[in-house]
């Protein structure tokens, strides 16, 4: 089989070529290969050092401060008529009872603007906490008991360390009085670190030692419940309509385009529109779930309907015609062969969808729920906020405490995004493909 | 015979295969036959020199080339298995086969013949013929036209086999008549009672060897016969002649 | 083809002039295309894919229990030919269909019909086996489930064993009918199609090319069926074996570029073709 040219002189062996290059293309099979894993690891690093930026700021946020006191709630202070009535049990100046305990603890306090300064360690909603223990217990009254008292911001900050001891009283948020209560309330071991539940049963709040994320997560879970509920039936329903049973002309054509340009509107323009339409023109309640719902359901459909096309697009037309060719009507085709295929990827789709839904915050801002709302929202209709709202409005708050709830706030968004994308992985390999 | 071997006429029907392959394997067993038959005309050639010119050396050719033949034929069975084995021949391709088959064993048959017309040469010698002449013109002419007969049959069924030619086919059906003539006539002459200067047992020899003759005629016939069934999809044999060479004729001149 | 016309002026008393002329609008077919006793009728039947003609005027006749092979090279027609008798082309965009069509003396391309029964009436097996994804048994009882051919659980069950042992594949599975369908071999699955295509007792049954996946040995389990079903089924079948065809068919059908050009007894097709095409095709020296 060896050929000679034309010109007389023998061709090199092909084999002797192909060595030669061998050499060259297996190094630049290295060099790719090197590439590809600096850029694996490049990403990787950015993931760890955005992870490990907001869980060392995040992680704080888990535990909050608490003093130590013994409180004694005096009959004189909280109802000296001795009527035991609630009206009175819970107008009483429960403020008073911490003052008169910080004095105790601290007896050459005696100054007004000290004893205020002292008061100011203890948050604001410590007294609301001492009226709910008497009112849980009436019998309190007339007794001392040892109560941990919830710190003030400013507290919980320096006795975490972000604020800094050290540095010259000008510089630091807290001033050397305070620092030596606190000093002498660490030495008697009056200041504890406990769990912060407050941070996952309350509301936002002003004062960030009782802001929580109770209501931005229901109002987050009313939303996203609402989401699928619109997008999921629509976005299948039009996709496989559009698929399986519309004539292929210039309409559906167009029809297509939009979709595919809707995916690529900024999510801004959802919002405004929802704003117009759903507030304007509808008279939906503003800031509440369901608009939200309508809104990120505007925004997710694309996806869901782009991802559902893709996946009815995958399943085999030999199903198809094998369901036509016993005699099943094409909606029969559709329903009891092609769809339970499909929907792996659909669901994939819709989930992934949902969580772009859960992390949306811009179309959000653009229909109230940039609202300041205390209240844990109880249904569909109430005022609500979602998480990423939340995590803006604290990141834009000045006190440092927010900083470390902001983190933690952004842990739990990134958890349920996760849980979720994880969800989307585990139903596609649940449900690989099996023709 | 070489060239035929290598590469067979265009726009022949044993031609044309997208398989290549398959065509050479076809023009190779037809290369086989037509081998065959060139060498069955020289052995007739040979053997009626031996006989009238009697030129025993002649004779003795015959009979020593006679296997050669037979190894062909041998050849072009095998040949003929492989091709159905592997090929699988329809239509027009499985008529070629099986005629091709047929052909084979019509032209050894005639190669037999050669060699029996050469044993009666020998015979003829033996039994005190002197060398070189038949006593009768008479006689010597009439087998002289009745080899000529068989042989141009043979060779233009021969020929005809190279491009599956109903005309030529339908040419030699017509010679069958004359062949038939010829022999009857020669027949008649070897029966004359008044016939002088033959022993009876060189009548028998001119007797079998100008029905040997006659029978190579034959074969000529049953070859283009076959030649027929290639190229018109219908087996002729067995039915009347003149009917049948007027019936193929009318079909062609439409 | 330089000899082509020379060829056909020998062999083929039918050809016209036209044709010899290369015309495609007026390639007459040669050979009888009606049968005594037919199942479905086609007359002059053309078929558009959009502005490409696929199909050009093909008559053909497919007789009660007989089985009719359809040859020729890709893109012939054959198979758009097929999908034409249980209207699966209905399914393609752009696809039109004109001439006359008849299963038992009805048009099938009526407007007023229904092609969800016609294809009930007339089954399908398919090149690639399609099996359901999901168990044997769902797969047989799904035809007639749709159809409501069964009144309770246990007459389905003697429809789906029936149909499984109709199909030659009852013994390989009778133990295994929970199993996945997609889990059996190649041949096994074809043969499954088959049961499933026969348990809602079709008229005729058409197969594209039922065993170009399959190896010899399932090839010839699914000949073998296809002769046994002939007793009671009319079967179209389109191969691109042509040996296949020769073996398993009682008339064949030769499609060349949209045209039905010859239809025969298989006997005569593979031993004596009449038109030069076919004798080109089946003899390997298409092309």
């Amino acid at each position: 089989m060896s050929e000679t040219s034309a010109g007389g002189a023998p061709r090199p062996r092909t084999i002797d070529v192909v060595n030669a290059s061998l050499k060259r293309r297996y190094a630049r099979e290295r060099r790719f290969r090197l590439l590809g894993l600096t850029a694996l690891v490049l990403g990787l690093l950015f993931v760890v050092l955005l992870f490990g930026d907001i869980l060392s700021k995040g992680y704080t946020a888990l535990q909050q401060t608490y003093i130590r006191l013994p409180v004694t709630f005096e009959a004189a202070v909280i109802d000296p008529e001795g009527t035991r009535e609630r009206e009175t049990l819970m107008r009483a100046n429960y403020a008073g009872l911490i003052r008169n305990a910080l004095r105790r603890a601290f007896p050459e306090v005696t100054d007004r603007r000290q004893v205020r300064a002292l008061a100011g360690m203890i948050s604001v909603g410590a007294p609301t906490h001492l009226r709910d223990m008497v009112l849980a217990d009436p019998d309190l009254v007339g007794t001392t008991v040892e109560v941990s008292l919830l710190a003030d911001d400013d507290i919980d900050m320096l006795v975490k360390g972000h604020i800094d001891r050290t540095r010259p009283e000008s510089e630091r948020r807290v001033d050397d009085q305070t620092l030596g209560w606190v000093e002498r309330l660490e030495e008697g071991g009056r200041v504890q670190k406990r769990l912060n539940t407050v941070f996952f049963t309350h509301g936002t709040s002003r004062e960030p030692e009782l802001a929580g994320i109770a209501g931005a997560l229901m109002g987050s879970f009313y939303t996203l419940l609402l989401t699928l509920l619109f997008s999921f039936p629509i976005g299948v329903g039009a996709a496989l309509y559009l698929e399986e049973f519309a004539p292929k002309n210039r309409w559906t054509d167009l029809i297509e385009v939009n979709i595919n340009n809707l995916a690529a509107v900024p999510s801004i323009v959802f919002g405004l529109l929802g704003l117009a339409v759903f507030i304007g023109v509808f008279g939906v309640p503003r800031s509440t779930p369901l608009v939200a719902a309508l809104v990120l359901t505007l925004m997710t459909l694309p996806t869901i309907i782009i991802a559902s096309r893709a996946a009815l697009k995958s399943v085999p037309p030999s199903i198809r015609e094998a369901a036509l060719g016993v005699g099943a009507s094409p909606l029969q085709t559709q329903l009891h062969h092609v769809l339970p295929l499909a929907m792996p990827g659909m669901l994939t789709g819709t989930i992934i969808g949902m969580a772009q839904a859960l992390g949306e915050t811009a179309p959000l801002l653009m229909i109230g729920m940039i609202a300041f709302i205390v209240d844990i929202p109880s249904g569909f209709t109430s005022p609500a906020t979602v998480l990423p709202v939340q995590i803006f409005l604290w990141a834009d708050s000045p006190e440092r405490a927010f900083v470390e709830r902001t983190s933690a706030a952004i842990l739990v968004l990134l958890g349920f995004l996760i849980l979720m994308n994880l969800t989307a992985v585990m139903l596609r390999r649940k449900f690989e493909r099996r023709w | 015979m070489a060239d035929q071997r290598s590469s067979p006429p265009r726009g022949d029907i044993a031609g044309g295969h997208t398989v290549r392959r398959y065509d050479r394997e076809l023009a190779a067993l037809r290369g086989i036959i037509l081998d065959m038959g060139q060498r069955v005309i020289e052995q007739t050639r040979s053997a009626f020199a031996a006989l009238v010119d009697g030129e025993e050396t002649q004779a003795y050719r015959v009979l020593d080339r006679e296997p050669q033949i037979n190894y062909l034929s041998l050849d072009a069975d095998e040949e003929i298995f492989r091709v159905i084995a592997r090929r699988q021949p329809t239509a027009v391709d499985l008529r070629i086969v099986l005629a091709l088959s047929r052909i084979a064993g019509n032209v050894e048959r005639a190669g037999d013949k050669a060699v029996r017309i050469a044993r009666q040469s020998l015979a003829m010698g033996e039994s005190g013929l002197a060398p070189g002449a038949l006593p009768s013109e008479t006689l010597q002419g009439l087998l002289r036209s009745l080899e000529e007969q068989a042989c141009c049959m043979f060779e233009r069924s021969i020929q005809a086999l190279l491009g599956f030619d109903v005309e030529l086919a339908l040419g030699v059906f017509e010679d069958e008549r004359l062949l038939v003539e010829i022999a009857d006539e020669t027949r008649a002459f070897l029966g004359r009672e008044d016939l002088a200067g033959f022993k009876p047992r060189q009548i028998v020899c001119l007797l079998t060897s100008s029905h040997a003759l006659e029978r190579i005629g034959n074969h000529a016939c049953n070859i283009a016969e076959q030649i027929i069934y290639v190229a018109e999809g219908k087996d002729i044999r067995y039915r009347n002649r003149e009917i049948l060479i007027e019936a193929l004729r009318r079909d062609r001149t439409r | 083809m330089s000899t082509t016309v020379e060829e056909l002026k020998q062999r083929s008393g039918a050809v016209s002039a036209k044709e010899l002329a290369g015309d495609r609008e007026s390639r007459a077919t040669v050979g009888d295309v009606t049968v005594a006793d037919p199942r479905m009728v086609c007359r002059a039947v053309d078929v558009w894919y959009g502005d490409k003609q696929a199909i050009n005027g093909v008559s053909l006749d497919i007789g009660k229990n007989e089985v009719v092979s359809m040859i020729g090279p890709s893109g012939c027609g054959k198979t758009t030919f097929l999908r034409c008798l249980n209207r699966m082309n209905d399914t393609i965009d752009g696809c039109r269909v004109t001439g006359s069509i008849t299963l038992d003396g009805q048009e099938i391309y009526d407007k007023g019909l229904d092609p969800v029964p016609l294809r009930a009436r007339v089954g399908m097996v398919f090149q690639k086996p399609n099996p359901f994804p999901k168990s044997i048994y769902e797969n047989v009882a799904y035809g007639p489930r749709i159809h409501g051919l069964t009144n309770n659980r246990a007459e389905l069950d003697e429809l789906v064993t029936s149909s499984l042992q109709k199909a030659g594949l009852w013994e390989e599975v009778k133990d295994r009918l929970g199993q996945p369908g997609t889990g059996l071999s190649g041949g096994q699955q074809q043969r499954l199609c088959i049961a499933r295509t026969i348990a809602v007792s079709p008229e005729v049954i058409l197969m594209d090319e039922p065993c170009s996946a399959l190896d010899p040995i399932a090839t010839a389990v699914i000949e073998e069926l296809i002769d046994e079903l002939r007793a009671n089924y009319s079967i179209a079948i389109v191969t691109h074996s042509m040996q296949q065809a020769a073996r398993v068919s009682q008339r064949t059908a030769y499609f060349h570029l949209g045209d039905l050009i010859e239809v025969g007894e298989t006997n005569q097709i593979f031993t004596n073709p009449r038109h030069k095409l076919t004798e080109d095709y089946i003899t390997g020296r298409f092309g």
